[in-house]
């Protein structure tokens, strides 16, 4: 087998239209060859047929556009919405259809924003919305009654998707300034409005009934640091 | 320090399903075994064409009537594709020899033309181009099976192995295996009692264990009477009856698998009292 390659092409443009505030678009597309995938067909060498398992077969491409608009630290506000479209997708053998890559995340949003109330007091969040990832479903089984367990039919690879990741974190500080020293207590809540994210799909021991599984509730944790 | 507590944390906090139902737990047609008697094929030179007798432990809940169709598949394989339409296309219908059961004959002449076909004929098993070594060895032939009851319908795939007589004459399926149901007292609605199975032959064999409940639930679906390293260890698994007593007997089912392929069952009920 010879190594993956691949080439990459960006055209972006940035701007500040006013004092303070920063845009920036890039487009991207990336081409992919040589991808490592498995095959199955046999080789001879030295005399010897084997199998030969996997080859360079593969190819991809990834293509998408990538927004920013941030507002930089003034006196109190700061904060930036990034928002990226993407498309990752490969062919894995000449002739097959294109599928979606394993870790697409077509639809990717962060936005964070901090702000100074004064008096040592300050706030914060960040807004996630994610694209779900890729899954193959599986279509039906058949009982192996040697080994008394089930093999999956699968249905198409990656033609579903686990439902969109979103959550929202926020953050309150409370400083104290001291001399030489500073006191921050804070309260960190992860997941504030407690969405249990679906992470990955799990089946019964014959197929027949699927579930995902859960991601973290919402998480509060009460902090004191000292800077010194 | 943190970073692990926190790994720890949110391992605890992840949630999995818990409302897909257990491979032990029988609610629809299932089937929880095939026993081939023989549970090989041994090609013995001075001997007709061997002989097996399939016979599926097909069950259903509801008391349907349930039907199970074999057929020899046309792939020479251990592992299936799941998609490999046999019985169908792709596998010789085999004749019933009861509801759950069909006659896998060698000198069946579609079986003989399959098996000349693919060169496993007790005639050409030693033509030449490696076959009598890989007779020697064993091989694999595929069972297709489609159970049916009422609408439902189950598929699956079993195999056992055709051989010369290098290794010795056919193996026997062990006895089959008996149940203790805790001490065979009247069963309470949300019990816990021992599955024991008991096994009448012999102990120096290594067996494993699979057991199924209509009701309640059950600790663990396999056991084993060995260990990897050979050593001896309970085979009793717990079931817990369920929270409020069924109108109808709970039927439990152990299958002892052996590890050359022998395969027996035992069904038993109990009633549970509120």
């Amino acid at each position: 087998m010879v190594p993956e390659r691949a080439w990459q092409a960006t055209l972006g443009v940035e701007t500040r239209p006013t004092p303070g505030v920063f845009v920036s678009a890039e487009g991207f597309y990336k081409r992919l060859y040589n991808l490592i995938v498995r095959t199955d067909a046999v080789e001879t060498v030295g005399g010897v047929t084997r199998q030969q398992i996997l080859d360079n077969a593969g190819t991809g491409r990834v293509f998408g556009l990538e927004l920013l608009v941030r507002k930089e630290l003034t006196e109190r506000f700061f904060g930036w919405i990034a928002y990226t479209f993407s498309r990752s997708d490969r062919i894995d053998r000449p002739g097959e259809a294109r599928r979606l890559f394993d870790f697409d995340q077509t639809h990717n949003l962060t936005a964070i924003a901090s702000y100074k109330l004064g008096g040592g007091w300050q706030v914060g969040g960040r807004l996630r919305i994610i694209s779900g990832n890729p899954d193959t479903p599986v279509v039906g089984a058949r009982y192996l009654a040697n080994f008394d367990a089930y093999l999956p039919i699968y249905g198409a690879t990656n033609s579903l998707r686990v439902p969109a990741f979103h959550q929202l974190d926020v953050r309150i500080d409370k400083t104290w300034t001291f001399d030489g020293w500073m006191l921050d207590l804070y309260l960190d809540v992860l997941n504030a409005y407690n969405h249990r994210a679906l992470e990955g799909s799990v089946y019964s021991y014959d197929f027949s009934q699927h579930a995902y599984f859960e991601g973290l509730p919402v998480i509060p944790t009460l902090g004191l640091k000292g800077s010194f | 320090m943190w970073r692990f507590l926190s790994v720890a944390l949110a391992a605890l906090l992840a949630a999995c399903p818990d409302n897909l139902e257990a491979q032990s737990h029988v609610s629809k047609l299932r089937v929880l075994a095939v026993r081939a008697d023989p549970p090989e094929l041994v090609l013995e030179p001075d001997a007709g064409l061997p002989a097996t007798t399939l016979t599926a432990l097909a069950v259903d809940p509801s008391d349907a009537s349930v039907s199970v169709q074999f057929a020899l598949c046309s792939e020479i394989t251990s592992t299936p594709s799941p998609t490999l339409p046999c019985p169908g296309t792709a596998g010789i219908e085999l004749p019933d020899a009861g509801p759950l059961s069909a006659r896998l004959d060698l000198a069946d002449p579609r079986i003989a033309a399959f098996a000349s076909q693919v060169r496993l004929d007790g005639g050409a098993f030693d033509a030449g181009g490696g076959i009598a070594d890989e007779l020697d060895q064993g091989v694999p032939l595929l069972i297709g099976f489609s159970a049916r009851a009422g609408e439902q319908r189950l598929d699956g795939f079993t195999s056992l192995t055709l051989r010369s007589n290098a290794r010795g004459p056919a193996g026997v399926n062990p006895d089959a295996p008996d149940l203790e149901i805790g001490d065979g007292g009247p069963v309470l609605a949300r019990e816990v009692l021992r599955l024991q199975p008991v096994v009448t032959g012999d102990d120096s064999r290594t067996y494993q264990f699979s057991f199924f409940s209509t009701e309640g639930s059950i600790s663990s679906l396999r056991s084993t009477n060995r260990t990897a390293t050979g050593q001896l260890t309970p085979t009793w698994v717990e079931w817990t009856a369920p929270e409020v007593a069924p109108p109808a007997s709970v039927r439990f089912w152990v299958v002892l698998r052996e590890a050359d392929a022998g395969t027996a069952w035992i069904e038993r009920s109990a009633v549970v009292s509120p």
